[in-house]
């Protein structure tokens, strides 16, 4: 009888430890590199530039960010950042500002093009605008893997502004698009002519 | 030749009967079982059994079972919970005027349960430089123990206030060091979450004016295909 009992016992503990594994958040499973870009090598248009807006959040600065934070769009809507943040494993953004027009070229983002050609990415969207003279292009590319977005990368050239933004971890992209121009801030309208209006100030490095 | 070896009858042969007295002495004797102390096996190994004891392994498997399973219990519920509604509200103290739900009244506004509101009001014990904040838990039905106590206060009776405690902190709102960013948070930042709190909300900013810049181009391109 007792036999059994253990029998059962451990079929139990079994079980248990099986369902705290597989209950496990789903990020835990996926590999820590994916979705991350390495963008902090480009130290030749660092040089170059004027201005430089670098944000390097990691998963572990993101932790420390409360889950419970909320903003109001100038509508009313709430927008919950928590959420937002929720799924993210990192943050990174480089968006360096040049004085003039053709102060840096394609061959500064080989390094990221070549990242962006892995397995896993595929371009979304390819934006090329020419509009008297100023070529805007965009792109988008995501990272995908069984149905949700294990990264997001985006990469805007415009004239005197070069900025790319590297987001790992599950997003919303719908609760993304909605933060441009909110908390109190003008929005930053990249189509006409690329100045960051109303950016905090940038830090130069 | 005898019958003796058939069934002892008969006379026995000689080298018979020796042989039989000489093997006689190891015949059958019966005699009540010995088995020597050294060959006796324990309880434990014929049984399996352990002696019982309070922490038996067991009893410690169930135990850890039963508090893993109640901590990914807690956990999940944890994680799926909808943050309680609250809405502040301020009462300059020591004033006849106070504003409640957007409406003034004469008189501070008092804890309390109205008969056919929805929500029951609820007074914070947090007091923040010279206001008291007082919360009201929206949509919250009231109870069916208070129900009485709301008739008389509705008709007018002070005889029995509700006094419901509520742990949800009041939101903190802050704002960016550029002035401009403003986000609410349920208590007051430190310096790490600050900054990084402002860089997470540049970054994401940054990346919503790409992505809206480029869905933007995309359904103007639509529109000239079209």
């Amino acid at each position: 009888m007792r036999t059994k009992l253990n029998s059962w016992l451990k079929l139990l503990c079994l079980v248990v430890a099986l369902a705290a594994a597989f209950a496990a958040p789903a990020r835990a499973q996926q590999p820590q590199g994916a979705g991350k870009l390495q963008i902090d090598n480009e130290d030749a248009l660092a040089r170059k530039a004027n201005e430089l807006i670098d944000v390097s959040l990691d998963e572990n600065l993101l932790r420390i960010i409360p889950k419970k934070i909320v903003t109001k769009t100038d509508e009313g809507k709430t927008i919950d950042i928590g959420k937002i943040v929720g799924g993210l494993r990192g943050v990174y953004v480089r968006s360096y500002g040049f004085n003039n027009n053709g102060e840096y070229d394609e061959r500064n983002l080989a390094g990221v093009r070549t990242q962006l050609r892995s397995p896993g990415w595929a371009r979304l969207v390819n934006i090329i605008k020419n509009k008297a003279d100023d070529i805007v292009h965009v792109e988008v590319y995501m990272m995908t893997s069984a149905g949700r977005i294990d990264g997001l990368a985006i990469l805007a050239l415009e004239p005197k502004r070069l900025t790319l933004v590297n987001i790992v971890g599950s997003i919303d992209l719908e609760q993304l698009s909605l933060i441009e121009g909110q908390f109190g801030i003008p929005e930053l309208g990249i189509g006409g002519g690329g100045d960051d209006k109303g950016a905090k100030p940038a830090k130069k490095q | 030749m005898s019958d003796y070896l058939w069934d002892k009858t008969g006379e026995p042969e000689e080298d018979v009967e020796r042989l039989e007295n000489l093997l006689g002495a190891l015949r059958y004797q019966p005699r009540p079982l010995e088995i020597p102390a050294t060959a006796m096996p324990t309880p434990t190994a014929t049984t399996g059994a352990r002696p019982a004891t309070l922490f038996s392994r067991p009893r410690l498997a169930l135990a850890a079972s039963l508090v893993l399973t109640m901590l990914a219990g807690a956990w999940v519920l944890s994680d799926r919970g909808e943050p309680r509604k609250t809405q502040l509200v301020e009462v300059k103290q020591g004033s006849t005027t106070g504003r409640v739900e957007g409406t003034e009244t004469q008189t501070p506004p008092k804890v309390g349960a109205d008969e056919n509101a929805s929500a029951v009001q609820v007074e914070l014990p947090k007091l923040e430089g010279d206001k008291a904040v007082v919360a009201t838990a929206a949509a919250a039905p009231v109870p069916r123990a208070y129900r009485g106590a709301a008739r008389r206060l509705a008709a007018g009776r002070q005889g029995f206030q509700p006094r419901l405690k509520v742990n949800s902190p009041a939101p903190h709102e802050e704002v960016a060091a550029n002035g401009g960013a403003r986000w609410q948070v349920e208590q007051p930042l430190t310096p790490q979450q600050r900054e990084a709190t402002e860089q997470l909300m540049l970054a994401l900013r940054l990346a919503s004016a790409k992505l809206n810049y480029a869905q933007r181009e995309m359904l103007e391109i639509g529109r000239a295909e079209k």
